[in-house]
């Protein structure tokens, strides 16, 4: 009897699931019907100007395209021709107009363990919550990454010889109060206001350094190891000292940041931790699960798997160019991102991403989006490609024309256009299309079979048993053609991306065999170079340094990112040059002739460059969009209308 | 000449003149013969191998010869079904007839012979099996219906003769992806342009193995351990059944999702044994509680007095008579396993080479697609239905009191 209940109850459920579904479908389709009549209305597309809200009020004057400077000292610093840094200047696309105040909801796919920027894990989502609190020593311009204007700091030169760099700090900025009860007698060491000092930066330097301290520090540590120990002139002067004089230096001094030494040196009660083990307290630090920095918001909750919220910090330094435009910001914890769209439409969130297929089967053509009067799409680029790479220690892939076969032979343009609902452009190389590196000269490979067939006969591989896959001796041994790629597990595109390159490879007689992996097992086996291909994205940075995917050195390296082995001496030399060199123009062309070495080498066969859409009520200002992570710079946004 | 003796009706008959008089579950009965039939026989109709192949260089046959290529079925479930297809098919059919010539042998004799037909039939195809999985076929995997395509551009259009859908559920075409039902392709096509119709009859495969072999699994080991737990009692019967209720504390879709999470290379066979490995425990209760029933009776008293060994006793004796219930549980086992593969493949915890209904549902769930939800959950609904009713049939049947 309890079986049957059992399975009763479970085919119960099934029937639910399907009569919801059809619900669900039964709804889009009616709404669609609508489409045509709100198109009459005249409905606004994303990127048509929209006419200015009545209700708009705290706007500060701000206009697209004109310089801002937050004070005298800023002009004056700015005026000195060493100094590094340039004038802010506000985003092209600026709105017109923006009403400040109110609460932006926002979700997140999921949490970091724990929110201190430099000893917990899981540095993506770490990051993207930091976006609200910290800030650092220049503000990087969204539209234009190459230019960084005053933020913490006024001014930041660099000595003759390269191995010097001045910063000189901006004065009265103050720390964030801590989020606890400052009223309760335990917490009162915590109560003054802390100002901005220079051995903040001293202190972050010294976490990251500190082999004690695990969590984000760790993979810090492969960049800052070669520095030396900031020296503190005055509290608000520093100098960092570097090895030898590298491009990637100056992006790393300005990915410095601050960390308050008052109080990540001390325990809940005040007292401070002594000098030899004060590096392993930080990893279970009493404040870890709280954030702290001196950004537009100040952290105020977060209540695990439900939300993580955000106020307008009152004491914000910055509040003349670019104040915070909304009073709170709630980030609301959503595993399941294909509900992002419901939550969006029923009012639990000001704006949200969308999957791919969602957008095919919802959105794709069927715009103004679907009779939700109010909503609007906007697609913007990312800074990510996608690429499956070849383990080129395994005999198979050895050969640069096989690894070019296996790219003639997956229908890039085919899967973009249909499984990933035409949201990417085919990419042909290491670098953001956007970038100037990105030779936009050297073609993706074209799909054709008949050309992977007739090179991978050029390489030896024949079908000498008949048997329908192609052989060769390889060590004295006779050797199929077969092997496994390694996908995103529990991703329905990857299978479907999966199924068809199956396909396509039966043909020209090579077997591949999925094998779907968690995150953190595909990031083993890779780490550990076990797999014969797997599928894997970068997001490849606006400053180009070759070193860490492409060097040989970092081949032989267990925990470095050249999972495939690609060696190339004159990739190397490349690698290289491009560390020594200052000149845009000469970086470009070292870049294209990379960009030609690998497109001929084909150590990972490229897929695309991803697009996503973004879905956002009409009570928002049409989105600025930040060149390199789209979505993390909250002081883009802001509201047209404040909503109710 | 004299008529074969009438026999006395065994419980076998007893229970089968039972079973058929209740209606619906007779139909389901037949309904998951029919369920079967369609599994075995799906390649006589959707298969994208043309029976009759001729482009000039001889008439071939790709469609047998490709009946066991590991290219064309990726997956051991596929060569299992078509081994029953080629050669079961070829055995049964002159069994059958054995079968039939046998009924004018007097009783013993007619038992005996019909065991050996039984066991020759079995024991072949047994052994046909074992040398397709040793010795795999290997033909050219190429996709014929894209060879006509391009030899009939060339003007050559070669003789082919296709099976009614000429699609295999592993073709794709991203050029008709995610199209609405037509027909072409009667239930439409899924996001690789696959024909949804053939990955639901193959799924057919799927969900019956997964059902009848996760069962098979864990009534064995049940039976075994409510075998032994209740026939020597005591200690014995203490520590094993102290274990039953641990496993059974736990909550079994909980347990199977957090085990699959652990195995990453995932197949249909470990989904299987997964779901064996938490639901032996409810026919190791059912047995315990038959056995503790019967080691008191005279029959098991005379066996022992008789000098039977324990083992006999236990499997000889008291087995047989305590199988009742255990094969009704079965039956509801088996609509439960489907379920519960569904279930993981919806959440992708399945295996991806195979067509399962449950990731049919799940890539219906991301293209927002009502064919991809629809067909596989009445296909589910419809299987777990009819083997519900089934066991609910043969529950009665076996219940003495409920016979009229």
């Amino acid at each position: 009897m309890k079986r049957l209940l059992q399975s009763g109850f479970g085919v119960a459920l099934l029937a639910l699931l399907v009569v919801v579904g059809l619900i669900n479908t039964a709804q889009l389709h009616n709404l669609e019907s609508h489409v045509a009549a709100l198109e009459a209305g005249g409905l606004r597309v994303a990127g048509t100007p929209a006419a200015p809200p009545a209700a708009a009020t705290g706007s500060v004057g701000e206009k697209a395209g004109e310089i801002c400077t937050l004070s005298a000292a800023d002009e004056e610093a700015l005026n000195d021709p060493a100094n590094l840094l340039v004038p802010f200047r506000y985003p092209e696309n600026w709105p017109a107009s923006i009403a400040r105040g109110g609460t932006l909801k926002r979700q997140i796919a999921s949490e970091p363990p724990g929110l201190n920027l430099i000893a917990s894990n899981n540095s993506a989502d770490i990051s993207e919550l930091y976006k609200y609190i910290t800030s650092r020593i220049g503000y990087q311009d969204p539209t234009n990454p190459d230019a960084i204007s005053p933020d913490l700091a006024l001014k930041v030169t660099k000595s003759e010889d390269g191995l010097t760099y001045d910063v000189w700090l901006r004065k009265g900025v103050v720390w964030q109060t801590p989020a606890v009860d400052l009223n309760d007698p335990r917490h009162a060491w915590l109560q003054a206001p802390h100002p901005l000092v220079a051995s903040d930066f001293a202190f972050a330097l010294e976490l990251i350094q500190n082999p004690q301290v695990v969590g984000r520090a760790a993979s810090l540590r492969t960049y800052f190891e070669a520095w030396k120990p900031i020296e503190v002139v005055d509290d608000h002067h520093f100098r960092i000292r570097v090895a030898e004089d590298l491009y990637t230096n100056l992006p790393q001094v300005f990915d410095l940041e601050p960390m308050p030494r008052w109080l990540y040196r001390f325990d809940e009660d005040g007292h401070p931790f002594d000098d030899a083990t004060w590096g392993d307290k930080q990893n279970t630090h009493w404040y870890n699960q709280k954030g702290i920095g001196l950004g537009a918001y100040r952290f105020v909750e977060w209540q695990e798997g439900v939300r993580l919220t955000f106020e307008r910090n009152p004491t914000y330094h910055a509040t003349k160019c670019m104040p915070a435009n909304f009073d709170r910001v709630e980030i609301n914890v959503m595993k399941d991102q294909q509900a992002w769209l419901r939550n969006l439409k029923t009012h639990q969130l000001d704006y949200t991403q969308i999957m791919p297929q969602q957008f095919n089967a919802e959105i794709r053509g069927k715009l103004p989006y679907l009779g939700e009067e109010g909503l609007k799409l906007a697609i913007h680029d990312e800074a990510s490609y996608y690429y499956i790479g070849w383990n080129a220690t395994r005999p198979l892939f050895a050969d640069k024309r096989v690894r070019k076969a296996l790219t003639l032979a997956f229908d890039r343009a085919g899967l973009v256009e249909s499984v990933f609902a035409g949201l990417g452009e085919v990419t042909s190389g290491p670098f953001d299309q956007r970038n100037p590196c990105y030779d936009a000269s050297i073609a993706p490979l074209p799909y054709d079979l008949e050309a992977a067939k007739a090179l991978l006969l050029e390489a030896g591989w024949k079908d000498t048993d008949g048997d329908g896959v192609l052989d060769q001796v390889i060590n004295g041994k006779r050797t199929p053609f077969e092997f496994t790629l390694v996908i995103y597990g529990g991703s329905t595109e990857y299978e479907t991306l999966a199924r068809v390159y199956r396909e396509a490879l039966l043909e020209i007689g090579v077997k591949m065999t999925a094998q779907p992996l968690e995150w953190a097992a595909q990031l083993k086996k890779t780490a550990e170079r076990d797999f014969d291909a797997y599928t894997g994205a970068w997001v490849p940075g606006w400053e180009i340094d070759l070193h860490q995917l492409w060097h040989s050195s970092q081949a032989d390296k267990p925990e470095s990112s050249n999972y495939v082995s690609f060696r190339s001496p004159e990739g190397d030399r490349i690698a290289e040059a491009l560390r020594r060199e200052f000149d845009p123009e000469k970086r470009t062309a070292l870049c294209h002739a990379f960009h030609k070495l690998i497109a001929d080498e084909q150590p990972y066969t490229f897929f695309y460059q991803r697009k996503r859409p973004m879905l956002y009520w009409d009570h928002m200002n049409d989105p600025v969009f930040a060149k390199l992570n789209p979505h993390r710079d909250a002081r883009l946004l802001s509201f047209a209308t404040r909503p109710e | 000449m004299t008529d074969a003796v009438a026999d006395d009706p065994t419980w076998g008959q007893i229970i089968w003149g039972q079973f058929r008089r209740r209606k619906l579950a007779y139909a389901s009965m037949w309904g998951v013969f029919g369920l079967f039939l369609i599994a075995v026989y799906s390649p006589i109709f959707i298969s994208n191998k043309p029976f009759v192949w001729n482009a000039g260089e001889g008439i071939e046959s790709p469609w047998l010869m490709t009946l066991f290529n590991r290219s064309t079925y990726e997956n051991a479930i596929d060569i299992f079904f078509n081994s029953l297809l080629f050669p079961g098919t070829a055995l049964v059919l002159p069994a059958a007839w054995l079968w039939r010539a046998s009924a004018v042998l007097p009783g013993r004799s007619r038992v005996a012979r019909r065991r050996r037909i039984a066991g020759a039939v079995v024991g072949i195809w047994l052994a046909c099996l074992l040398g397709i999985l040793a010795f795999p076929v290997q033909t050219s995997p190429v996709n014929h219906p894209r060879v006509e395509d391009r030899l009939t551009a060339a003007g050559t259009p070669p003789l082919a003769i296709y099976p009614p859908i000429p699609y295999s559920y592993a073709d794709t075409d991203v050029k008709l992806s995610s199209q609405g039902p037509s027909l072409g392709h009667w239930l439409g096509t899924d996001a690789a342009g696959s024909d949804v119709f053939a990955r639901m009859v193959f799924g057919t495969r799927v969900s019956l193995t997964v059902g009848l072999f996760a069962v098979a699994i864990y009534i064995t080991i049940g039976t075994l351990v409510g075998a032994v737990a209740g026939y020597f009692g005591g200690r014995t019967d203490a520590v094993l059944m102290r274990i039953v209720e641990v496993v059974i504390c736990i909550p079994s879709l909980f347990l199977i999702l957090s085990v699959a999470a652990f195995i990453t290379e995932r197949s249909i066979f470990h989904i299987m044994f997964i779901i064996a490995a938490v639901a032996w425990t409810g026919p190791a209760r059912l047995v315990r509680a038959e056995f503790m029933r019967m080691r008191d009776l005279d029959f098991v008293s005379a066996a022992k007095a008789s000098g039977f060994s324990r083992t006999s006793i236990i499997f000889e004796e008291i087995l047989p008579n305590a199988l009742g219930p255990v094969l009704v549980s079965a039956t509801f086992g088996v609509a439960s396993a489907i379920l519960v593969e569904s279930t993981m493949s919806f959440l992708g915890l399945g295996d991806i080479t195979v067509p399962s209904w449950g990731q049919i549902l799940a890539a219906g769930r991301n293209d927002n697609s009502w064919v991809l939800i629809l067909a596989p959950g009445l296909a589910i609904f419809l299987t777990v239905s009819l083997l519900n009713l089934l066991g609910e049939g043969l529950r009665d049947a076996l219940d003495p009191k409920l016979r009229g």
